[in-house]
Formats: C-alpha cells, structure tokens, sequence
C-alpha cells in the first residue's frame, strides 16, 4: 500500500490547487566526500567467466554537489588501498577511463572470515577509512521462477486515463530454507539487454541488429531480510504487451548481493528515500548512513558507503516463443501512407537507438540464440 | 461598600466596646514612631484615643513598619503605609477597618443606609431578621431559559461592581452567600440577554430567573460566553471558551463551520496548515490534546483530512479548551483539554434549524418528548464534494469520489428535582474513493450516558459510561490485488464525579474513573483473489487506564484563590506480543533477543503516575489579577505519526513494554486586565512546558503495518515555551481581539548509545509545530443589527522542513540527495485574510423563519500559502497550495 501518494493526491482535491517552485538558501553546506564501492568474493578473472561484462572492484571518489548539479566533480589523486585483517594491503589506482580507482589485482576476491576496510588518502593528507565490513555467505542465485500473468494499469489514451490490463512475467527468485537463525540480507540489482532490430536496413546489414542494455530500468531498489527461506521473492514485473524489449529476445542479468546489517541498512533507506518526497504525508526525509569516517575527524559528514558483499548471478533470457500467447507489435519504422514520416531513431541504424544506455551490434560472447 | 461587608465576615474581630462615638475627632500619633509594627501602633492609638480598629489577623499586617512623627494625622500615616501594600483604612460608623483593597472611600459605605428612598425598587430576598446582620445568608435559585423552562448550565450571576460570583450547577442552580444588603446582581449566559436585577438581602431567600434567549432580542452576538471581566476573575490559568455565537461569527472556508479550528485564532493555539485534521496547542502534537463531546473521548477531529469540521455547530453550546492539563478531573493528554458541550433540546416547544452551504448541508430537530422533562436534539449533516472532484484536471481525481456525514442525539431527562439522565450518540463517518478502486472510510462512534444526582445542594454526583470507537479501513476490490485493510481504537469508560461545597471557601471536586482502551494496530487482510500478498495481523494491544482525583477550589479571600489538586493514575498494559532488544545494539528486527506474549486480560505492564495541578490567582484589583500554575499531566497512549499533517490512517499506540508514557510539567505566569468597564481587556501568559518520553521515529521508519514498530521509535525530551498576548475589545459595535503567540518547540533525543536512535546530533531540534510568532486579529463590525462584518486574519513563522541541501552519484545513480538535519529550514510564512458578511432576517420576534445569508472569502487577497513542499529525486523544490486563490462562498442558516 502506497499510503504516500493516495494522501498526497487526496489531499490535493480542492479547486485552487497550485503548485510553485521554490528555493531555499541552503549555501554554506561544506561539500562531503563521497566513497562509492564494494568488493565481494567474486573476482574479476571468475567474472570473465559470466555471462554478463566483467568488472574490477572499484573505489569512486567525488564531492558532493548543489542538489541540481548532474555530474559531479571526481578526486582523481588520492591513494585508495584495501586493508584487511590479516594484516594485507590491495592497491587501487586511477582509471582515466571509467574515472574512479581500480583494484589492481585482477584475481582478488574477499574472503570469509576476513574483514576489510578501504583506507583513503586525499592528496590534502585528510585520511578516511571505512568501517569493518565481511562476507555475510548466503545461497547463491541459481534459478528464478516466473509466472505469467496480467496487471491493471492505468495508461494515458488520447488524453484520457484508462485502466487497461496489461499481460507480462512475473519474475521471483525462490529463496532456499533458512535454517541458520541468522538473518540474510539480500539486495538484488537486475540489467536488461535486448535485441534490437532496426526495420528499415536489410538482413546481413551489420547495423540491423544491436543489443541495447539499459542500466536505469530497474532502479527501484530491491532489498528483502530473511529469517526462514521458502518462498519466492518478487524481483520484477516485465510487462511484454507493447514493450518492443521483448519483441525479438530479452535478457535480464540479476546480482544478488548477501549484505551486511550496516549495508542493507543503506540500501533499505536509499530505497525509502527514492520513494519519498517530502510532502506533509510523507515521514521526514533523512541523510543516508555512511560507514565512511574521517580518521582524525569523526564529526566530519562524509557520503557513501563502502561494503563487501557476497556475490552470486543468474541470466535469464526470455524468448516470444516461450510466451503463452502470440505478441503482435506495430513497426513504428514503418511509414503510415498520406502522412509526412520522419522515421523515429534506431529505425535506419540500430546504434541511434535511444532507448538504452549502451547499445552496441557486437553480440556478446555470452548471448544465446541467433 | 457593597463589596466590603462581606469582607467583614471573614474579620476577626478584636473585643473592644465602642463607646457612643458620633464623631471623629482627629487622631493624631501620640509619640514619634520608628520602623514600628503597624499593630503596635494601632493598640497605642486604640488606647490614647478609645478607638477600634478592625482587621484580620491573618493578613500579617503587623509585618508594616510604620515612621511618624508626634502630632501628625494618624490615620493618614496608617493609610499611606497600607495603601503601599495594597490595603487600606476605611471608617465605618465610627469604626476603623482595614481592609485588604485599596481606593474604597468611607462614604461608600454610607450606602448601607437603611432608608433608601429607591427601596422599593429592589427585589426584596429572605424575610425577617437574620441572626447577625454582619454575617453572609445564603441566596438559592435557579436560572432557566424563558422560553423552553430548560436549566441552563454554567449561567454566571454575578455581584456588580465586585469580583464576586458563582455559576450555576448541572441543574441550573446556584448558591451564593451574601451578608444583608443591597447588591445588583448580573446574570448572564452565552447566547442570552443578560439580566441586571437589584436585590435587597434581608435574609436567607430565593431567587430564580429566566433569561431570554438572544437571536429573538435587542443585543446579538456577545463575545464571550463568560461575564466580560471573566479573563481576570477566571481561577484556572489557560481556560479559555469560545461560545458558539462567536464561533460562527468567524470567516470560514465554504461556510463551513469548525468550532474545533476556531481555536486557532486564540493565542497559543495553531496548526501546521489549512486543510489539515488536528491542532497544536502550546507546542504539542495534536495527539497530546484530548478531545472530548459531552465527556466522550473523541479520536478524529475533522471530516475529510481537515478540510471541515467534525461537529455540527447546531449542537454545540461552546467550545472549551484548557492549554496544559486543566484540573485534576481530566487527565491522558499533555497539551491540552479540549471540551466539545453540547446543548439541551428545547424543553417546550418544537424547533427545526439548519444551514445548506456549497459543500454541505444540516438540519437539527429539537423539541420535548415529556413537556418541562424530556427533550431530545437530533441533528445530522451530510457533504456532496463530487461535483468539485469533478473539475479536477487529474484523471486519478475525477475518478474518485468522496463524502462524509454525521448525525448527533441528545436526550435530556429530569426524573425529578434531583436526577437528571442524558444520552448522547455520535456517528461519524468519511469515505474517500481513489481512483474508482481503493475506498477510505473512517469512523467514529460515541455513545454517553450520564446521570446526575444531588443529594443535597452543596453535593452533586454526576455518573458517566461512555463508549467511543474510530475505525480507519482501506479497502481494494481490484481482482487482483484487492485487500481490506484496518486499524482504530475503542474505548468503554465509567466515570463517577461528585462535587461537594464546603461554605463559600471550597468547592471540592473528586471523582474515579476507569477507561478500557483496545487498540487495533493494523490489520492487513487480502482478498481470495489477491494471491500475491500475504495477511498481515500487528497484535493487538489493550489497556486499562484508571484514576483517582481531588480538586479544591479555595478562595483563600476573596482576591486570592487558590485551585489545587492531585490525580493519581494508573495504567495496565494488557496482553499482547513485545519484544525484548539486545542492549547492545541498536533496536532493530534483527536485535530482538527474546519475544513475549502476554495472554488477554494478562497484565504486561503497570505504569503508575502522581499529578499534581495548582492554579494560583490573585485578584489586584477588581479589573486586574495575576495567575500562575503547575500542571503535571501523564499521557498513556500515543499517536503514531510520522508526517507533519496527521491523517485519517494513523492509529494509536498503547504504552508498553518498549514504549513509556509521555509526562509533561507546564508552568504559567500570567497577568490580566480589564478597564473602561470590562470594555478592552489585556492579557500576557508565559509558559514553559517540559515532556518526558516524547515519541519520534528514526530514519525511514515505516509505520504502517510495521511488527516491529518499537525498533523504530525513539524516545525523547520535549520543551516548549512562550508568551501569549491578548488584547480584546468586548462590547460596541466593533469587537474582536488580536492575539499574538511569541513560542518555540524543541525535541531532543541523545538517551541512546546508538546513533540510529539519536536525531539530529541529540542536540535540542524544531518540532514540526515550532511557529516562534503566530498571530491572530479577528474583527466584527455590526454595521446595524442585521448586517455585520468579520474579519480574521492570521499570520505565522513557516513551520519548519528538512531539505535536501547537496547531492551526490553512488552506483548507478546520478542523484542521492544529502538531507539537512531534521526540521532545520522552513516553509515560506503563513498570512491569509478572510470577510465574512452575515444578513440576518427580520427583526420581528414572532417570525415563522428566523435566518441569515453568510457571504464570506476565505484568502481574500489570493495568497498561496504553502500546505507542503516537496522535492524531486533531482532536488528541485515545489510548493504546494490548496488554496492558492480567494475562495468565495454562500451559505444559508434558518430556525424555523
């Protein structure tokens, strides 16, 4: 139950509603230093082996910023290693192409029973570590389960708001027995890549198919505490009526992430934050927990959080020949007779396709199927 | 003069003979005096010169140092030294009495003469002598409304051109002790013509009057429904009461009448915007205040999230609110007391009244059902919003739809001369339909009936059994994902009263009380088609509240009062599920150590709490005084609520296990003054309000449907304080007060080693009520006896906000935003002026229709004041107003 936004709206249904933006002078807030990163017990080398892009274990380093700004300023000289208590030191460095510090040693994984902390030094000499953090091992993804099924939505039809069903795939992750008696903290982060076709260009041409991949699709955060396993956990919905993700192949790459208190903690109230506005309905908004402390100044406000996580994946692709019923979709490429067309992007070279964050015509060494 | 005689009965007086003294010759000192006792002096000069002077012993005058020289005027070095302690020296008769006013001049006194010419002009009370014509008889009667023959209740008579008075009881009557004489008598009641009768006490006697209501005389709206000089002369600090004529005087939203929101336009009394259910006084949440009909605990002060009140104004008698704990026979809320009274039904003759307005309409029904014995009042509004919804541009809200309605009966019955019973019933209820497919509807239903029993005149017991019951249900019949959510609270309440007068002095309440709560905390059902969700059921909770009080009311003199009082509370936490956290770390899901279930009825905890109440007055001078109290007041249940606008889905919470009560300490200091006849009055109260165990919640706490909801509150201190000023012009044709409120409320949570559980560094932070200037002018201007203006207008500090104040990339998110420290900025500030115009009918006092038009604009010059800001994921800022624009409206009251 959305209880925000039925008050909100609720409260809204008064004749002479407006609404007016507004600023506050909020100058004098000292910029924070922010520690983006995480290790698990994945290595980059056991990555290669994955279906999905490898990457190394980074440290990104930036400051906060005026709350409109997009892109914030990085720290590109500091010294950034990982500490850990066994007495080890990993290097990290400076990576002008991804701009943010990358472990050096390809095959590091975290450990059970070590713990880490990530030690920075800024070029000022201010020292920052983060606090303790280690393995919390949980069963690993290795299957999901779907359900097809219909929701009820409502979509905007020549102006007017209609509630249409709408059929699609549940997707949930069946969690094991939990006979540990210890809590298990899951955060699982999904990534859709999907083919697609541009209708104009003949077959063979090498810009008729790419496959799109779209880091912000699911940004809702997707945390869930543990106590007993059994059961499935909802991890999305993928609607396939007139979703052309789902036209010719889909794939979604889900993470799951075993989490410790401290660190589910801030992903549960960055979820809680994403969801909120600040209106007179909403419970009062709040700074994240950070776990970053500056060494000789613990009262400096510091952002981010650096956590070790244990890591497990699963790809799952879904075919339209896998769906219980024939999907029928309309080739917005394809001009209507009498009327001026400008033939929307990706319809004449699949890399204009403006639907994803990362589009490319080479198929990845891991996808099935064509 | 009139007022002194019954000062002498409290004398004691010093056994000297006076010898056939016609004259006074000057008294002179007979030696020079140093630093001397007054009292010392006094016996010399009572020896030297066969003199007596009379005073009371107990008014430690011989604590006066009086300097004199040999010769000079005795009796005007003794005046001017009483006179720099606020007393002074009078002769009477050939008797010289000190008394403790200043400025009363001899010659007064001299109206006690017997052979008045004008005596036939007075009401003669009592017959034959009285044993001592120096000592007080008592005066009995009764006051009733002329035309119904109903008692009316709380009916002030008062002896002018004194401080003295007594209101009327339960039944109408009143008592009062007056030594033989002459006084004129006002007698007055909210809503009535007030009636001045001079009366000639001869001895013990009887006096009943009829007053006339009103609507149907000479003189319309008063302002108050107290004697004018009631701010000064009032006993208990912080009692205010607004009488339903005043009420409706003012501009409202829609034409729609809140006695409840009225209050914000008294000093100390606010809320957090308009359009929002619940109000704030001295600081507190709306949760601190109790509100009650008749005695019934009710849990939802408004209809449709705030926008309309929840009682119809064709019900109430007035509106009375005590800012702190009040006396000791109210108690479970530490901000303040809120008395919702309902009238009788006429007794005599049937009556219809009503009003039809933009968004609702009402009709009462009043008559006898036993002629002079039984009388009933029903009335009933009903709302039709839809056609606003209607106009709205979102698709989600011209779908939806919304309404509420409530209906109120009141039946009065007089067995006899000394028993009285009342029912009363209350229903309430609200829906509001989102979308077509998720329905809200709150409920509220209150049932009260009382007898009231005089064993004698000076001893009444009033019996109480009240049930109240709030419901908020959600319910979704989509096929798919349809559920029905719940939650509320229920109460059964038995509460015997008795009030016993000892003379004049004391008037002793004392009482017991027992209230049963049981608390629905959140019920999560969902439908059979709903397969994706699973029933959520947060244990239930229970409780019983009970207590036992004493209250005296000591006119210590008649300048000098003193209300003060112990209620001792008790309160039992039955059943339910708790959970016990490690002490090592924070409170969370994952910290409970240990669960523990406590079957029905099975206590779980017992909390125990002593609060004392003291209100000091004194009485300057007739037109002036000064106040100060204490009032330590325990609060058992909370509401629990983590936004700043309550709303129809918060529920209450039962102290527990994890969950201590409230406990505030308020201290005032206040003085008042009336002059030009009660014409203006001035008034300036400090107060400073401490609070143990004040409920917040950590960050991102979720309350809903929570089952662990102890992990994420926290408890604090609160602190509030502030100086409230009132100027008020009380008769003519303008009339109205301005008041102005200088206040801060603080919150502070540093009791927890764990920083999850600590707000704002545990330093002291703004609650979201922290208004520092809040101020009110309300003005009515009677152009002719039927057309008249009011005019209100309000401003107040923005309440205060959290904002994002920087942001910051993690992951894949461009944008996390840094919040400030909770409630450090505020909205813009709140102004807003509103016109009433009211067009009464005809004068004519035998009219078959006797009604008024209400033209009135609510935000006249258009101001958009903020209801909420808000911020997107991106940081930028929008505000929010409902009622951005002026907002005309009409609406139409009659009595047939």
């Amino acid at each position: 139950m959305n209880m925000r936004r039925i008050f909100a709206i609720a409260s809204l249904f008064l004749l002479t509603t407006c609404i007016d933006p507004i600023k506050f002078d909020v100058e004098g807030e000292a910029t924070r230093l922010v520690v983006d990163g995480f290790i698990s017990n994945v290595s980059y080398t056991e990555q290669c082996l994955n279906p999905a892009p490898p990457m190394r274990f980074y440290v990104a380093l930036r400051w906060t910023s005026d709350v409109t700004n997009v892109l914030d300023e990085v720290i590109p000289d500091a010294d950034v290693s990982l500490l850990t208590s066994d007495g080890e030191s990993f290097e990290y460095s400076w990576s002008v192409d991804e701009q943010r510090y990358l472990i050096d040693d390809v095959d590091f994984a975290a450990k059970e029973n070590v713990e880490y902390r990530i030690h920075i030094e800024l070029a000022s000499g201010e020292v920052y570590e983060s606090i303790n953090d280690h393995l919390y091992p949980a069963p690993a993804i290795s299957e999901i389960d779907i359900v097809h099924k219909s929701i009820l939505k409502s979509i905007d039809v020549n102006g007017q708001a209609q509630i249409v069903e709408r059929r699609g795939v549940q997707i949930s992750v069946p969690l094991g027995d939990n006979n540990t008696g210890e809590t298990l903290r899951y955060r699982w982060k999904v990534i859709p890549t999907w083919v697609f076709e541009s209708s104009l260009l003949p077959l063979g041409n090498p810009n008729k198919r790419c496959y799109a991949t779209n880091i912000y699709d699911y940004q809702q955060i997707n945390v869930w505490e543990d106590n007993s396993g059994g059961y499935n956990h909802d991890l999305f919905f993928l609607e396939t009526d007139d979703n052309e993700q789902v036209q010719h192949e889909y794939s979604a790459y889900i993470t799951q992430y075993s989490l410790s208190e401290q660190a589910y903690q801030f992903w549960d109230q960055l979820a809680t934050q994403q969801q909120s506005g600040g209106g007179i309905f909403d419970p009062p908004p709040f700074t994240l927990v950070t776990n970053i402390r500056n060494v000789n100044d613990g009262e400096e406000k510091v952002s981010g959080f650096f956590f070790v996580a244990h890591e497990s994946s699963y790809r799952w692709f879904l075919y339209p020949q896998d769906l219980p019923y024939t999907l029928v979709f309309q080739d917005m490429c394809e001009p209507i007779p009498g009327v001026p067309f400008i033939p929307p992007a990706g319809c004449s070279n699949c890399l204009d396709y403006r639907g994803a964050s990362d589009v490319t015509n080479q198929k990845p060494t891991w996808w099935q199927g064509f | 003069m009139r007022k002194l005689l019954p000062l002498l009965s409290y004398f004691f007086i010093q056994t000297t003979i006076i010898f056939g003294q016609t004259g006074i010759e000057k008294i002179v000192f007979d030696q020079d005096y140093s630093v001397t006792p007054l009292t010392v002096v006094l016996q010399n000069l009572e020896n030297q010169n066969g003199v007596q002077f009379f005073y009371k012993n107990d008014w430690g005058i011989e604590a006066f140092l009086l300097n004199g020289e040999k010769g000079q005027d005795a009796l005007i070095g003794i005046n001017v030294l009483l006179e720099t302690y606020g007393y002074s020296l009078i002769e009477y008769k050939g008797l010289f009495v000190i008394v403790n006013q200043e400025g009363l001049e001899s010659y007064q006194y001299e109206f006690w003469d017997e052979n008045d010419i004008n005596l036939d002009q007075y009401k003669i009370i009592g017959s034959g002598k009285p044993e001592n014509s120096n000592l007080p008889v008592l005066i009995k009667g009764k006051i009733i409304d002329a035309a119904e023959g109903e008692p009316l209740i709380g009916a002030s008579i008062q002896i002018l051109d004194s401080s003295e008075g007594v209101v009327t009881d339960i039944d109408g009557n009143f008592e009062i002790p007056l030594v033989p004489g002459k006084y004129k008598l006002l007698v007055q009641y909210a809503g009535y013509e007030a009636q001045s009768i001079p009366v000639q006490v001869i001895n013990e006697g009887k006096l009943d009057v009829e007053l006339f209501n009103q609507t149907l005389k000479l003189e319309e709206v008063t302002i108050s429904a107290r004697s004018q000089e009631i701010s000064v002369s009032e006993k208990i600090a912080g009692r205010e009461i607004l009488d339903i004529a005043v009420i409706k005087s003012l501009p409202t939203f829609m034409g729609e009448v809140d006695p409840v929101k009225s209050l914000i336009s008294l000093p100390g009394v606010s809320s957090v915007g308009e359009g929002t259910a619940g109000f704030n006084v001295r600081g507190g949440d709306p949760g601190q205040n109790l509100l009650m009909m008749d005695e019934a605990i009710i849990y939802n002060s408004s209809h449709l999230f705030g926008f309309f009140g929840a009682f119809s104004p064709d019900m109430i008698r007035d509106v009375e609110l005590y800012k702190g704990g009040g006396p000791a026979n109210y108690g479970g809320r530490v901000s303040s007391v809120l008395n919702v009274n309902l009238r009788n039904g006429n007794a005599k003759d049937y009556e219809v009244a009503g009003g039809i307005g933009l968004i609702s309409s009402r009709l009462s029904v009043e008559g006898p059902l036993k002629k002079d014995k039984t009388s009933f009042i029903l009335s009933g509004r009903t709302s039709y919003p839809n056609w606003m919804l209607k106009q709205m541009k979102d698709p989600d809200l011209y779908q939806s739809a919304a309404g509420f309605y409530d209906v109120n009966l009141k039946v009065n019955h007089t067995i006899d001369e000394n028993n009285v019973l009342t029912f009363s019933g209350y229903l309430s209820d609200d829906n509001f339909e989102f979308a077509s497919d998720t329905a809200y509807v709150w409920k509220t239903k209150a049932a009260i009936a009382k007898w009231s029993h005089r064993f004698n005149s000076n001893f009444l017991m009033q019996t109480n059994f009240v049930v109240s019951d709030y419901k908020s249900n959600i319910e979704n019949n989509q096929e798919n994902f349809g559920f029905d959510y719940t939650s509320g609270i229920k109460n059964y309440q038995g509460k015997i009263d008795f009030s016993y007068s000892i003379g004049a002095a004391h008037k002793l309440d004392f009482g017991i009380s027992s209230l049963h709560y049981s608390f629905d905390n959140g019920t999560f059902q969902p439908n059979i088609e709903n397969t994706n969700s699973e029933a959520i059921f947060i244990p239930q909770e229970s409780a019983l509240e009970s207590a036992v009080y004493f209250n005296d009311e000591f006119s210590i003199s008649p300048k000098v009062s003193l209300v003060y009082g112990l209620r001792v509370s008790n309160y039992l936490t039955l059943g339910g599920t708790y959970y016990e956290f490690d002490t090592d770390s924070p409170k969370s899901p994952s910290s409970i150590v240990d669960t523990l279930t406590y079957q029905n009825g099975e206590v779980a905890k017992t909390n125990f709490g002593l609060e004392p109440r003291v209100s000091f007055r004194w009485l300057i001078t007739p037109s002036s005084s000064f106040k100060a109290s204490y009032y330590r007041t325990n609060q058992y249940i909370h509401l629990i609520s983590n936004t700043a606008a309550i709303s129809p889905v918060n529920y209450w919470k039962s102290s527990g296990y994890n969950l201590d009560p409230s406990i505030s300490d308020q201290y005032t200091l206040g003085v008042f003054k009336n002059w030009n006849d009660n014409l203006f009055e001035i008034s300036v109260e400090g107060y400073y309000k401490w609070i143990q165990n004040v409920v917040d919640y950590k960050n991102a706490a979720t309350i809903l449907l929570n089952e662990t909801l102890d992990a994420d509150l926290v408890q604090g201190k609160g602190k509030a304080y502030g100086v409230e000023f009132l100027l008020r012009k009380n008769r003519g044709k303008l009339t109205g007060w301005l008041g102005y409120t200088y206040s801060r409320s603080l919150r502070q949570f540093n009791e927890s080693p764990f920083d999850e559980e600590i707000i704002n560094d545990g330093v002291f932070f703004p609650s979201n009520y922290d208004k520092p200037h809040d101020m009110s002018v309300v003005i009515n201007y009677k152009f002719s006896r039927r057309f008249s203006m009011n005019m209100n207008f309000a401003y107040s500090t923005g309440r205060p906000i959290t904002v994002p104040v920087s942001k910051f990339q993690y992951e894949d998110f461009l944008s996390i935003l840094n919040f400030s420290d909770r409630n450090q900025y505020r909205v813009p500030d709140y102004h807003r002026m509103d016109l009433a115009f009211t067009l009464k009918s005809g004068l004519r006092k035998e009219k078959k229709v006797d009604g008024e038009w209400v033209f009135s604009v609510y935000n006249i010059y258009g101001r958009r004041n903020p209801f909420s800001v808000y911020f997107t994921q991106r940081g930028n800022a929008f505000q929010l107003s409902v009622l951005g624009s002026a907002f005309p409206s009409i609406s139409y009251n009659f009595k047939l």
